[in-house]
């Protein structure tokens, strides 16, 4: 019975041993230590994809010293937002993440989160969302849609994920156009919204011109972009503006990191991400991606997050109605 | 078919294919020792399978699949120990066989019944799976959300043990997926105040809890019990002729459709496979006399059927992301992880998964015959090795291997509960499938419910008129409800028992 326990106890203290690594110490110019970047959604997302391309431009072309490791935290966004917020602030923790922050303090005020609980380091990119029917659907453009939803009343089926960034656009969209009304049907994200699209489970919905580069499915028909300019990977999608309705919002991707964290740390984190995005291969990866390339940092960021807060509140405390409703 | 040969061929690139022999080699091997099973091994390998191609993360799970569910009837020949609740049957006339001095052609048998039945559910779940999906498409919300109750109350009323016992677990797997923000309105829900549950229960830390730690804890505690060996000498003459297979295609056949018939069932896998056709090969047999005595026929049956279920069980992962079995929760746990949801949309959007998902039960059903005609003598002599040597180590990887995917502590905590709840519950006869199934069909249900009910503007009427609802919501309440009248009626008939 003895040999059984000092067995045991062995093949802990080995296996153990085998698998703890060595632990960080105290910094003298940053980065001394590998970086970690919360992304709080899971691997393989659109937020993902960016946040992993940075890290690799970032190595490549070896514009820090250490390198950037994504860690994606799965869940609601709010969990790695959390976790972020609660890292200690000795600027090798980050978080990235949209404008979901300023929906979700509005919206669910019980998830704890605010873009105000961090210090803002940079935004990189912007993106807006597509409108999308299927292929066989009888309408063509959005001003049709649009009218079809007007007369018929109650009966189009459009999928969006209630509270979440797809669903601001939509009331972005709706208060253009007075008298519009669709039967809002809780679907998710344009992945989840996508086999619905095809079952015929929903008539229209909405997601990222990421998602539709990503299905290029000739079943899904794209009726619009919210985006002020027309992408050069979708060239044959108008903006909503084009089919001349007066809406649209596009949505950022932020970094931040918790607050107190040393201002060197911010200022040279945010200069590798701007050197980064101003790389070619970044360039051109944002292009397929139908991704803009903004760049802001220090107190012009500061300046747009408040900008950004002061436009999204109206439409997520209609959303917010909308769910109460 | 394009797919399906890319993805074969593919198969036999060397990264997949070393990891098609490593599963199989590896699931054969811990199907055999008893205590250690397929299901484990397979969520001690989930961390892992986040760092991998998710087309990698399939071969090597199938392949485990595969191995450990025949692996198990080494040891119920030999020790008579099933290895896997899938061999339970087996060992009723494998172990007999072997005291008679007939071990080699029980294994013999055995192993060429498997094989058979694992080709054939591979056959059913080739033919059927893209056909079916492309129907599956367009399954609407409401058949949708009657097919996950019935799932439910299949799983609860059809696990072993008590029924009532099933249902509680069922309920309580829905429990657990119910904390975290409300899919519908972003309204937190059920978090205790804990922002770590804003995402509710990671299904990793909840299946290695359940699957591994709970069945190493309870190892531990068994660590002095010796199980009663038998006297085998390997040798590698195969002991199946041809004239074997005139005697027994029709059983093999038989319990081969059986077999793939409960697969697919949601939740129930090759242990209810197993019984089934045990017990309707004893019905029909001409000898039912020699069964559980040694009789040949018992072994082929339990054994192409607990194989053709593997196959079988796919099938409504792949159509309907629904698990067939136990261990096809964790091949959807696999997958989320991915980011990929199983389902109708899966032959769409991530067709290599798909149709690997396929080839590799073909070809771990290949390498597992060559594994166990050459390896069973090796793994025979491995069954008795010291488990206090292994458990702890196994125990260090699931925690180290849980905190490397999900990067909380908080998971690692929420692991080893679940590893205690489920030692303390299976103890107490509770069955764990209902709950894990439970667990990851609740939000299916929840959210098919919600957003059909949108789309009705809150009209229940829709999940009462459409034929398909109706007939699977009616046959739910039959199950739900049979439990409950059964344990009255038990209960009504025990005092006249007892007076």
């Amino acid at each position: 019975m003895h040999s059984t326990i000092a067995t045991s106890i062995g093949a802990i203290a080995i296996s153990a041993g085998l698998v703890i690594s060595g632990v960080g110490v105290t910094e003298a110019a940053w980065p001394e230590r590998p970086i970690k970047v919360i992304v709080p959604y899971s691997p393989g997302g659109s937020p993902d994809q960016l946040t992993r391309k940075f890290s690799a431009v970032i190595a490549d072309n070896s514009l820090l010293s250490e390198p950037v490791n994504v860690v994606n935290v799965e869940g609601h966004f709010s969990v790695g937002a959390t976790e972020a917020k609660n890292a200690k602030p000795d600027g090798y923790t980050f978080l990235f993440l949209h404008a979901a922050l300023m929906s979700a303090e509005v919206v669910n005020p019980d998830s704890g989160v605010s873009w105000r609980n961090y210090d803002p380091v940079a935004k990189t990119s912007n993106f807006g969302l597509t409108i999308v029917t299927h292929a066989d659907s009888p309408w063509k453009t959005l001003p049709e849609l649009m009218e079809a939803t007007a007369v018929e009343g109650h009966d189009i089926k459009f999928g969006v994920n209630l509270g979440a960034i797809n669903h601001l656009t939509y009331i972005d969209l709706m208060d253009a156009w007075p008298g519009s009304d669709f039967k809002l049907v809780q679907a998710g994200g344009g992945g989840k919204q996508y086999p619905l699209l095809k079952g015929g489970q929903l008539e229209a919905g909405i997601m990222t011109s990421q998602d539709i580069l990503t299905f290029q499915d000739p079943d899904i028909h794209v009726l619009g972009y919210s985006g002020p300019d027309r992408l050069a990977a979708l060239p044959d999608i108008p903006t909503f503006r084009e089919t001349g309705i007066e809406a649209g919002i596009t949505y950022d991707y932020w970094w931040f990191a918790p607050v107190g964290t040393p201002p060197e740390a911010i200022e040279s984190f945010a200069a590798a991400l701007e050197n980064a995005i101003q790389t070619d291969d970044m360039q051109e990866w944002l292009t397929a991606k139908g991704l803009t390339d903004d760049f802001l940092k220090g107190a012009e960021l500061q300046a747009d997050l408040e900008a950004s807060w002061e436009k999204i509140v109206p439409i997520a405390n209609k959303a917010k109605s909308a769910l109460n409703k | 078919m394009d797919g399906f040969l890319t993805s074969l061929l593919g198969l036999f690139s060397p990264e997949l294919f070393v990891l098609a022999v490593i599963g199989t080699v590896g699931g054969v091997f811990v199907g055999s020792i008893p205590g250690l099973s397929g299901t484990m091994l397979i969520s001690l390998c989930l961390p892992l399978t986040f760092y991998m191609q998710p087309v990698s993360a399939v071969v090597l799970l199938v392949a485990i699949y595969t191995g450990s569910i025949t692996g198990g009837l080494i040891s119920a020949t030999l020790l008579r120990t099933p290895g896997t609740v899938s061999n339970v049957m087996t060992t009723l006339d494998a172990h007999p066989l072997a005291i008679k001095g007939k071990a080699q052609r029980a294994l013999s048998l055995g192993i060429a019944a498997s094989f058979a039945g694992s080709i054939f559910g591979w056959l059913a779940l080739a033919v059927l799976a893209k056909p079916l999906s492309e129907v599956a498409i367009k399954v609407g919300t409401s058949e949708l959300f009657a097919l996950v109750i019935l799932a439910l109350a299949l799983i609860s009323s059809v696990s072993s043990g008590s029924m009532l016992k099933g249902l509680l677990m069922g309920a309580v797997g829905i429990l657990l997926a119910l904390p975290g923000v409300d899919p519908t309105t972003g309204v937190s829900r059920l978090t205790m105040g804990m922002w770590q549950l804003n995402g509710g229960f990671h299904i990793l830390p909840v299946l290695v809890g359940i699957f591994a730690v709970a069945p190493i804890l309870g190892d531990i505690l068994d660590l002095d019990r010796r199980p009663q060996e038998t006297q085998y000498r390997h040798s590698r003459k195969f002991l199946v002729s041809l004239g074997d297979l005139k005697r027994f295609w029709k059983v093999i056949a038989r319990s081969s459709v059986l077999g793939t018939i409960v697969g697919i069932l949601p939740g129930v896998g090759g242990n209810v496979a197993s019984v089934v056709a045990y017990t309707s090969a004893r019905v029909l047999s001409k000898k039912p006399e020699e069964f559980g005595k040694g009789s040949e026929e018992g072994i082929v049956a339990s054994e192409s059927a607990n194989n053709a279920s593997v196959g079988g069980a796919l099938i409504p992962l792949i159509t309907l992301g629904i698990p067939g079995s136990v261990v096809d929760v964790l091949l959807i746990g696999a997958l989320m992880m991915h980011d990929i949801a199983p389902g109708p949309m899966l032959f769409i959007t991530n067709a290599p998964v798909a149709w690997t998902l396929v080839t590799t039960l073909l070809v771990s059903s290949v390498l597992m015959l060559i594994t166990m005609i050459y390896a069973t003598g090796p793994i025979s002599r491995l069954i008795g090795l010291p488990k206090q040597g292994i458990l702890p180590v196994i125990l260090v990887f699931c925690v180290v291997g849980v905190f490397a995917t999900t990067n909380r502590m908080f998971d690692v905590w929420i692991m080893l509960a679940f590893g205690v709840f489920g030692l303390v519950f299976e103890r107490a006869k509770f069955p764990m499938a209902p709950l894990v199934v439970g667990f990851v069909l609740a939000p299916i249900a929840e959210k098919s419910l919600r957003s059909g009910l949108m789309a009705t503007s809150g009209d229940i009427v829709m999940f009462l008129t459409k034929p398909l609802s109706i007939v699977l919501l009616l046959a739910s309440a039959v199950l739900f409800v049979w439990p409950i009248v059964k344990a009255a009626r038990d209960w009504m008939a025990r005092p006249a028992n007892e007076s």
